[in-house]
């Protein structure tokens, strides 16, 4: 049955032909290590935001829900 | 209502031009009901499905009330319609209040009802069986573009008020709110991806491993950034106003917020493990969902911290402890998520009812308890009234704590015992339990667990009494006023002098929603490439073939019933799992599989390999009445499968549709396929003859048995290339 509904043998390899037709990436490997670089950069920005705040500034937006 | 009106006021010597604003309560009120309401018809669902599972003649013999139908309907109300409306209802109440301007009262008006319309159609369409077979993402196409506008209206709506604000910071509940927005239309835009073939009815555009992975990077976000994100934005704004002091520490809260839309994009996979996803991307889903514990803790104590010295009106208060056992829910979810993300522990829990106890830990006790509490602490002040009665507040947080216990409990006794039945061999190396005798253990849970549903559920029903006599006793406040100062020009403009660059970013709504998208984008980007591009991560299998069109009928039905609900397509790499389905599943069988099967439960057994594995007529007697082939099956009946036939008109699109999607069909097929439809549904007439059982050959389970006789039998014919 199946035999019947096949096409030519090269024509198989186009599976998933949106994001197929993107070339391929060589070394998966670094993927893992570019999510940890960009993971630490922004949480030490983000850090680096939190703490340099005054607590002046800080305690003003602290108290936000407070004021309505 | 005028949005604003002016009036000149002298403060303390100085002259300020203050405005009165109005903040839109009718908004909010009508998200809190919507609430309610479709809390009460998704938990009535979810109790349907849990005493269907318990006492399996509830499934009555229908299609829309039988379990694979009803379930998604549960998780879809509960997710998009309590929840969903939670969030709005909250969000409309807080974000007006911390920016200090009302909302656009043409958009908040586009999003209640549009929503509304949504969920009700989703709700008809997933009861007539139209889906996409996606946990959680099972809408199909037009209510899938439908949910895409009304979240762009949502964000416009937002947006347009960060922008209007007459505050000079952004509080960090309106930091999740963006957080959130941005996650989810991302998710849910590329997760929905399909090929229509009719009106109602679609192909996924992945295929297999691929699609696995997208759609547990967004099954598992639809947790984080749907059911996580938004709430924690309400906790910071509710549980301060609701105990009356500041949160325990901002500067906490902020980290708080970075670390966890960071992390939790990337931790979906953790929902593949052992599967046939490259190992790599595996690993990456355990290390971030491990890693995921600090800022979910750091945000759990910062809650509970900022009731410190407060914990006297704990007692009295309903509001509080339903805040106090929301945020211990969360705490105790985001413990044992990680947990369960660890291999070794998956390995047990996974495809049990340990998952399903875990979502509840979270759904009851964080969603559901956050939500009671923010409408028993937000209802009564937009009426202008007290509560009705706080002893029934109490009473209904104590039903629901109880509730939580007697559901969760059960499964997770139900789901060690199981797990170690399925896994136990005999001295002689054979299974010492086959399937069915494990499932009185599990049959047992669902009794009790249906009991701590329904307790749940009066709880809920004492809350909308309560509601009902609140509201009789007051006025809605429509648009409640206040008087605010505008926001300095030179904060609206650039860096001000002397100012900081997070200030800038920090203050610009438009930069912060760009960064926010940069942060997810990139862990769903990372995660899913390489899986989509290299090759060698779905080794193809040369005697995997397509789907013939009659299997491809008996496919749609597969995933109109929700039979994905209930049973797996995926053999795990462990002795028991292959002793009892057969040979471990590969990435490359899969190709053709638009959308995957793979489950996630097994209520019934794994069906990767079931075809060939009985006769035909088994399969013919086993969907009539389950009961017949196996005596304590708990699978409901499937009558209507031999009275419906399949629709021939729809076999050229279904073709023409995966031919799109890439599936090699020679050119022109989908002309030809009906021809092919009548050929093998005469051998499978026949054979069913020979078992004096007379079927049409365009019976809906002439496809089914098709469809179901194929599964995993392609590997057998050659090995792995």
């Amino acid at each position: 049955m199946a035999k019947s509904i096949r096409a030519s043998p090269f024509q198989k390899y186009k599976i998933m032909r949106f994001i197929n037709s993107l070339s391929s990436i060589e070394d998966v490997s670094i993927f893992p290590i570019i999510t940890l670089v960009i993971f630490m950069v922004v949480f030490i920005l983000a850090l680096i935001l939190v703490f340099s705040k005054s607590k002046k500034t800080i305690n003003e937006i602290k108290n936000y829900p407070l004021e309505d | 209502m005028s949005q604003t009106l002016s009036s000149s006021t002298k403060t303390e010597g100085t002259s300020m031009q203050l405005e009165t604003i109005y903040y839109d309560n009718k908004i909010v009120k009508q998200f809190s009901y919507a609430t309610l309401f479709w809390g009460v018809i998704g938990m009535l669902a979810g109790l349907w499905a849990a005493l269907s599972l318990a006492f399996p003649d509830v499934n009555l013999g229908l299609p829309a009330t039988t379990f694979g139908r009803m379930r998604p309907v549960h998780t879809n109300a509960v997710i998009f319609a309590f929840v969903g409306n939670a969030i709005f209802a909250g969000v409309y109440y807080s974000m007006q209040r911390l920016l200090k301007v009302r909302m656009t009262d043409v958009l908040s008006k586009i999003h209640f009802w549009g929503w509304q319309l949504t969920i009700l159609f989703g709700a008809i369409t997933l009861w007539m069986g139209y889906t996409q077979g996606k946990e959680y993402a099972e809408l199909e196409w037009p209510l899938d573009i439908a949910v895409v506008i009304l979240w762009v209206v949502f964000g416009a709506n937002m947006l347009i008020a960060m922008l209007n604000r007459r505050v000079s910071h952004l509080y960090v509940a309106i930091w999740f709110y963006v957080g959130t927005w941005v996650a989810v239309a991302m998710l849910y835009i590329v997760n929905a991806m399909s090929m229509p073939y009719s009106f109602l009815e679609s192909y996924s555009w992945y295929a297999g491993v691929q699609d696995a992975l997208v759609q547990w990077w967004y099954g598992h976000n639809a947790v984080a950034f749907f059911l996580t994100t938004p709430f924690l934005g309400l906790m910071y704004y509710f549980v301060p106003k609701a105990a009356n002091r500041p949160v325990y520490s901002y500067r906490w809260s902020i980290i708080h917020f970075w670390a966890l839309i960071f992390l939790y994009i990337w931790a979906g996979p953790h929902h593949l493990l052992y599967t046939a996803l490259p190992e790599w991307a595996q690993s990456l889903g355990t290390v971030f969902s491990v890693m995921l514990i600090a800022p979910s803790w750091g945000g759990m104590l910062n809650g509970l911290l900022t009731l410190r010295g407060a914990w006297d009106k704990v007692r009295e208060s309903a509001i509080l402890k339903f805040f106090v056992v929301a945020l211990t829910c969360y705490g105790m979810a985001t413990f044992e998520g990680p947990m369960l993300s660890i291999k070794f522990v998956n390995a047990i829990s996974h495809y049990t009812d340990w998952t399903v106890a875990h979502v509840h830990i979270g759904a009851l006790g964080w969603n559901g308890f956050l939500a009671f509490g923010m409408l028993y602490w937000l209802l009564p002040r937009i009426f202008n009234t007290k509560l009705y009665s706080n002893k029934l507040a109490n009473t209904h947080f104590w039903l629901g704590t109880l509730g939580i216990v007697l559901y969760a409990i059960p499964l997770y006794w139900a789901a060690f015992t199981q797990a170690s039945m399925w896994k136990k061999f005999t001295a002689e190396g054979t299974l010492q339990y086959q399937f069915y005798e494990t499932l009185n253990v599990a049959q047992n849970a669902y009794v009790l667990r249906s009991i701590g549903g329904l307790i749940y559920l009066i709880g809920v029903f004492l809350m909308v009494y309560n509601i009902y006599k609140t509201v009789k006793s007051g006025k809605l406040i429509e648009g409640e006023k206040a008087e605010v100062a505008p926001l300095p020009k030179n904060v609206k403009k650039g860096k001000a002098k002397g100012e900081h660059w997070h200030g800038w970013i920090e203050r610009r709504p438009v930069q912060m929603t760009v960064l926010a998208l940069i942060a997810v984008g990139i862990g769903g980007l990372v995660e899913m490439v390489p899986t989509f591009l290299v090759k060698s991560n779905v080794p193809t299998i040369s005697s995997v073939e397509p789907y013939t069109p009659l299997e491809l009928h008996g496919r749609n039905i597969y995933i109109r019933e929700g039979c994905y609900t209930c049973h797996s397509q995926m053999i795990r790499p462990f002795r028991d799992e292959e002793a009892r389905y057969g040979e471990f599943s590969k990435a490359g069988e899969f190709i053709y599989d638009f959308p995957f099967q793979w489950g996630s439960k097994r209520t019934g057994p794994d069906l990767a390999r079931i075809g060939k594995k009985y006769p035909d007529s088994w399969h013919y007697n086993h969907m009539y009445d389950p009961k017949m082939m196996v005596s304590n099956s708990i699978m409901p009946k499937y009558p209507w499968l031999f009275t419906n036939s399949i629709d021939l008109g729809k076999t050229g699109p279904m073709i023409k549709a995966m031919t799109k999607l890439g599936v090699p069909y020679s050119e022109g097929y989908h002309k030809e396929a009906n021809a092919d439809v009548e050929a093998q549904a005469k051998l499978i007439q026949a054979s069913l003859a020979k078992d004096d059982i007379e079927v049409r050959t365009t019976d809906e389970i002439v496809a089914l048995i098709a469809y179901l006789q194929r599964l995993g039998t392609d590997i057998k014919k050659e090995n792995v290339n």
